[in-house]
């Protein structure tokens, strides 16, 4: 594997190899990245300066034509958490830095002024931004496109990265890096874009073409992949969720009502949608585009809506677009703003912003993206703001606020917000699947019992397929047994399904000690979420990964898993 | 045990009974919960499983519950010391079993099978219950299938919960029941055919 690497103080460019035994034991993308990141900022801890590395990190099929493959994903330590943080991606860096060659791209240093990265067909360029610096996200795309040729895939940040703010997001040709403020590292380093262009063709890999024809059947045979996403986006999810209870709003403080059924994905679909937006070769096609531009998806829907019970759709697209162009992560900032309004009414803040008022939210988001005024302490997240006005309620999970499925409908999902490696997260570990949606089979969502060990399968599971950067829905269709039959096909080596479950959990435990490294706080949930039997899920879930009480690796578990030399 | 797991065993064992894929006394069934594991008793009757008939028991030490469980939890043991299984079905489908003694493989042809199952491995060992060579083979091949046959004895299904072992192993009898019947020419409707043999 190559690595580019630049370093943006020096402006110094150099590339070099990554060791066939780290590509044998991590693959790639978030396991590569991981192992870079934890070899690389031994000593540093603060991500926002400069010395700090960011990866973007490619998979086995970046340069493939395979379904749900074509994406990459980046990785850093998260400035809003301080825990390790990886983000994939379904734009089109990944295969344009594939197609030049280029496995992993890693950024350190800090540009003297405003700058943007121009990655064309093999040349690196460091070009001065100070003119595309504030500028909305129109202006610099249509100016760098104009520069530089349409065809150039652009990943970008917004104003609130380059204001600091710590849920700031990556753009990359209108898909997103959402979570846990990798765009404000790309800000602190005056990096405004990085512009790529590639010109080698696409592999054409006559051994992925039977399991390309059998992934796109079981696609195809699934409703979720075939149907609901493709009609209706990820909207789709939010009546479902809602039936089920466990649809939150006002905080978690709520349920979410009937009332919330007005911004689902099908009065999206009926009243707003223009067209439909794929990822790179996706056959599924769950973006959505309507005249306000990207989005909203489901947990925008949620976190901008029936959190903040704002139920009308046009005001959650409009607050949606808002975010997209000061580039802000929605599931936090709707979390920020219903926790801020909750603070409010119990007397600790004025605010003057109430649950519904989509107005006053709108000026809200301006403040915070620019850190004026009250803004400036929401612009941290929830947990600072909790340590700022000495609440211990703060709903968020190792600093990360909590996405559209409230724990108290679903143990196996609690426990994976709890156990997540970058906080609340329902990525890690998706037990929504077999706990609400039946996938693969529905299992008792209050039950305790073996939900320990279901968590950690399925984070083994999902950090593989982070490995190749599988988009998670295709989780949906596809079993996991799958993805290491793709590897082993573009490898030309025979890897089994053990093989791959055991090097996701390789990554997780690597992750998890760079957590520990870092000082992030142990496995909880916010008080507000106490009636879930937290204790004996996480005894057995320690039990099943091989960590002591505590949460800590044994140190046989790491020689176990090869990560004797990194870790003891 | 929460009831919601009992009913599990309870009610997949009903199902593999009146399925016809074990006898009244054979099969048996086991979930992984962290470092141990519920496993059907010794002799018990899937069709008509009581609490009682539930043990528990530790994956990694031996314990005096041993004494109690099914004589084939050597071989859940090595599937759930070897691989990431979290539930497994035994089970004596008849055509499954007896396809087994002609081929070293089953290729399924009908749709559900050739979606879910792809290729299912036979194993041939000479000792076939309580032997520690066929834990070793049933363990090996369950590292990249869902499901594998013991030749003439049984197929061992693994799954992330009960409900898709069961579902896998009631599968592969209906694939083994078609190519049991299935004639020279029938004809094939699948792009790629000759490929799952290298699944």
């Amino acid at each position: 594997m190559r690595v580019l690497e630049i370093d943006l103080s020096k402006r110094s460019l150099s590339f070099r190899s990554i060791s066939e035994e780290i590509t044998e034991a991590f693959v790639g993308g978030r396991g590569v990245n991981a192992r870079l990141l934890f070899e690389e900022t031994s000593g540093l801890s603060d991500p926002l300066s400069p010395a700090y590395p960011s990866f973007f990190g490619t998979g086995a099929l970046s340069d493939s034509i395979f379904p749900m493959a074509g994406r990459f994903i980046a990785t850093s330590k998260s400035p809003l958490t301080g825990t390790i943080m990886s983000s994939a991606c379904g734009g089109r860096l990944g295969l344009m830095l594939r197609k030049q060659g280029i496995d992993v791209l890693s950024l350190k240093g800090m540009a003297e002024a405003p700058s943007y990265i121009g990655l064309f067909e093999g040349e690196v360029e460091i070009r001065e931004a100070t003119h595309l610096w504030g500028r909305q996200k129109g202006f610099v795309k249509g100016w760098l496109k104009e520069r530089h040729g349409k065809d150039t895939s652009i990943l970008l940040v917004g104003r609130a990265a380059e204001n600091g703010v710590f849920y700031a997001n990556l753009e990359n040709d209108g898909r997103f890096l959402g979570r846990g403020g990798l765009g404000a590292i790309l800000g602190a380093k005056n990096v405004k874009a990085i512009v790529l262009k590639g010109r080698s063709r696409l592999r054409k890999d006559e051994e992925l073409s039977f399991l390309r024809h059998e992934w796109q059947k079981l696609l195809m045979a699934n409703p979720i992949t075939s149907k609901g996403l493709p009609l209706f986006g990820t909207g789709v999810l939010l009546n479902y969720m809602r039936e089920m209870g466990i649809l939150p709003s006002r905080n978690f403080r709520d349920r979410a009502s009937l009332s919330s059924a007005s911004i689902s994905g099908e009065e999206l679909r009926r009243g707003l949608l223009l067209r439909r937006r794929s990822c790179v070769f996706c056959p599924v096609g769950c973006g959505r585009v309507t005249e306000f531009g990207d989005g909203p998806e489901y947990e925008t829907l949620w976190a901008l809506g029936a959190n903040l019970l704002i139920h009308d759709i046009r005001s959650v697209a409009r607050l949606n677009a808002l975010c997209n162009e000061y580039g802000l992560d929605t599931i936090t900032l709707g979390n920020v703003i219903a926790y801020a309004i909750e603070l409010s009414e119990r007397g600790r803040l004025k605010l003057g912003v109430s649950y519904g008022d989509a107005k006053a939210v709108e000026g809200l988001i301006h403040m915070i993206a620019e850190k004026r005024g009250v803004g400036e302490i929401l612009s941290l997240g929830t947990k600072a703001m909790g340590e700022f006005f000495e609440d211990e309620d703060a709903p968020q999970v190792k600093g990360l606020e909590l996405p559209a499925y409230d724990p108290r409908g679903a143990y196996g999902q609690a426990l994976s917000y709890a156990t997540s490696n970058r906080g609340g997260c329902h990525l890690q570990a998706y037990l929504i699947g077999p706990e609400v949606l039946g996938i693969p089979k529905l299992i008792d969502r209050f039950a305790v019992a073996g939900k320990g060990s279901l968590v950690a399968f399925y984070q083994n599971v999902s950090a593989f397929m982070d490995t190749l950067v599988l988009c998670r829905f295709a989780s949906f269709a596809i079993p996991p047994e799958y993805y290491s039959r793709v590897l082993s096909a573009r490898k030309g080596k025979r890897l089994t399904f053990e093989d791959a479950i055991r090097i996701g959990e390789r990554i997780w435990n690597l992750e998890r000690l760079f957590n520990i490294r870092e000082g992030v706080e142990e496995d909880r949930l916010p008080r507000r979420f106490e009636v879930i039997p937290l204790g004996s899920m996480l005894a057995e879930y320690y039990e099943a990964r091989g960590w002591d009480s505590s949460g800590r690796p044994k140190a046989e578990k790491l020689l176990e898993l090869g990560l004797g030399e990194v870790a003891l | 045990m929460e009831r919601s797991l009992f009913n599990q065993f309870r009610q997949i064992g009903r199902d593999l009974f009146l399925r016809g894929l074990v006898n009244s006394h054979a099969g048996n069934m086991s979930v992984r919960v962290g470092g141990r594991m519920f496993i059907t008793r010794r002799g018990s009757m899937l069709g008509r499983l009581r609490r009682q008939d539930i043990v528990d028991v530790e994956i990694d030490l031996p314990s005096s519950h041993i004494l109690l469980a099914s004589s084939e939890i050597g071989v859940h043991r090595k599937i759930y010391k070897e691989t990431s299984s979290l539930s497994i079905v035994h089970a004596h489908p008849p055509f499954s079993v007896l396809l087994s003694f002609f081929e070293d493989e089953l290729l399924p042809r009908d749709s559900e099978g050739s979606y879910v199952l792809k290729r299912v491995p036979i194993v041939a060992v000479e000792k076939t219950v309580g032997a520690e060579e066929a834990a070793t083979a049933v363990a090996e091949a369950l590292r990249d299938y869902k499901v594998v046959i013991m030749r003439g004895h049984g197929s061992f299904a693994r799954g992330e919960i009960l409900e898709e072992a069961y579902m896998l192993t009631t599968a592969l009898e209906s694939s083994a029941f078609y190519l049991f019947y299935m004639r020279e020419g029938a004809k094939e409707f699948r792009r790629f055919a000759e490929r799952y043999k290298d699944w």
